[in-house]
């Protein structure tokens, strides 16, 4: 499942090969830790076990400054 | 968020009597919190550091270092709603579209509180950041920390501030801890505080968010809908600190607590023993062109300025 997400203010797209995508599946998908990363789903914070929805406007949010890109 | 489970309530909501959904936990603190809870949490937090630290009180008037970023930005935020008076400091450093976007968030959000942004324009006092890294023949973290430093004190005292925060974090805090423990660097472990006493033409300089961790900054800055620069300076890609907080945070994720711990121990236990004994200090002295502290004759400020005239005066192709 292909999903769009906002990181470090840009778009990208994650291929995740689930059916069902939670919120951690994201930050694996994209080599984050949960101790210092987060996922936003239309602008509320949201739980690691959140499943995503079609439609849903996803961004994560990496606290480490200068941290992965 | 990490170990939140659902349909988890509000710690002090549920203390209350009241049924607020929990959003996020904080291992560390063993607390499970609401929005508005959370807000509250972090703003006492940083009350409670200001206090235990003597940093400032209400009569101060405070320059907040503010870059864009999400900890100047919460830190500007939180103090302003703790009733201090502080107003913020923003040096354009020219480095190309991440100054441009940084400057125009500190902007908009020193109009979004109401309270007054200085801005301060590297080009116009030396030269800009790329310009000086070519110039010095220095990393560009090192010559930036220099100028920032001498601006933010010299202009601070220029205005009649008496106190300059800045929003350092623990997990900044930590990962330098940890470079210099690593190296076992005496000198720098000997001058880790979260204040910075004035002396000898220094303004005091503070850490208000020393305990509060990058992601709970984060957080402050998301809940609060606080727009910062979510990319990173050009300059600071693959910076070692980065790694060191990389890994710090893998050992924080098995063992939470761990880097609150080694920093506030180290306070506590290591930073006494340190400065027990007083170490014939350096003399310092007033550089002979700006009158700006100093410990050699002219100050690294004003040396990299001469060498910036010199080149301008042979010439020399450097874009300015």
């Amino acid at each position: 499942m292909k999903i769009k997400v906002k990181y470090r203010g840009k778009e990208q797209v994650l291929d995740i090969n689930k059916e069902k995508i939670t919120a951690l599946d994201i930050l694996k998908s994209l080599n984050l830790s949960s101790e210092h990363a987060f996922v936003a789903v239309n602008g509320e914070l949201v739980s690691e076990d959140y499943i995503i929805k079609e439609n849903d406007n996803i961004k994560v949010i990496n606290a480490i400054s200068g941290g992965k890109q | 968020m990490k170990k939140l489970k659902k349909n988890s309530r509000c710690t002090i909501c549920k203390a209350k009597g009241e049924k607020e959904k929990a959003i996020i936990y904080l291992p560390h603190h063993r607390l499970t919190l609401c929005k508005k809870h959370f807000i509250s949490w972090f703003e006492k937090r940083v009350e409670k550091t200001i206090k235990e630290f003597k940093m400032f009180s209400t009569n101060d008037k405070i320059l907040v270092a503010v870059s864009g970023g999400k900890d100047s930005l919460a830190l500007w935020n939180a103090l302003t709603k703790l009733g201090y008076e502080a107003d913020g400091f923003y040096i354009n450093l020219g480095i190309d579209q991440y100054s441009i976007d940084s400057k125009e968030l500190a902007l908009n959000f020193a109009k979004k509180i109401g309270r007054e942004l200085h801005i301060l324009d590297l080009s116009k006092e030396i030269a800009t950041i790329p310009q000086l890294k070519e110039i010095s023949n220095r990393p560009a973290c090192s010559a930036c920390g220099t100028v920032k430093r001498y601006y933010m004190n010299k202009f601070a005292k220029e205005k009649g501030y008496s106190i300059i925060a800045t929003g350092h974090n623990l997990d900044d805090e930590v990962a330098v801890l940890f470079g210099n423990t690593l190296k076992w660097d005496i000198d720098y472990l000997k001058r880790q505080y979260p204040v910075l006493k004035e002396e000898n033409g220094f303004i005091r300089k503070v850490k208000p968010l020393c305990k509060i961790t990058e992601k709970e900054s984060a957080l402050y800055s998301f809940l609060n809908n606080i727009d910062y620069i979510e990319y990173e300076c050009p300059f600071s890609v693959g910076a070692s600190s980065i790694e060191y907080k990389e890994f710090l945070s893998r050992l924080e994720e098995k063992h939470p607590g761990t880097k609150l711990q080694f920093y506030t121990n180290f306070l506590k236990k290591m930073y006494p023993l340190l400065n027990k004994e007083k170490e014939k200090k350096e003399e310092l002295k007033y550089c002979k062109i700006c009158g700006e502290p100093s410990y050699n004759e002219i100050c690294s400020v004003c040396k990299l300025k001469q060498k910036v005239e010199k080149l301008v005066n042979t010439n020399y192709n450097i874009n300015m």
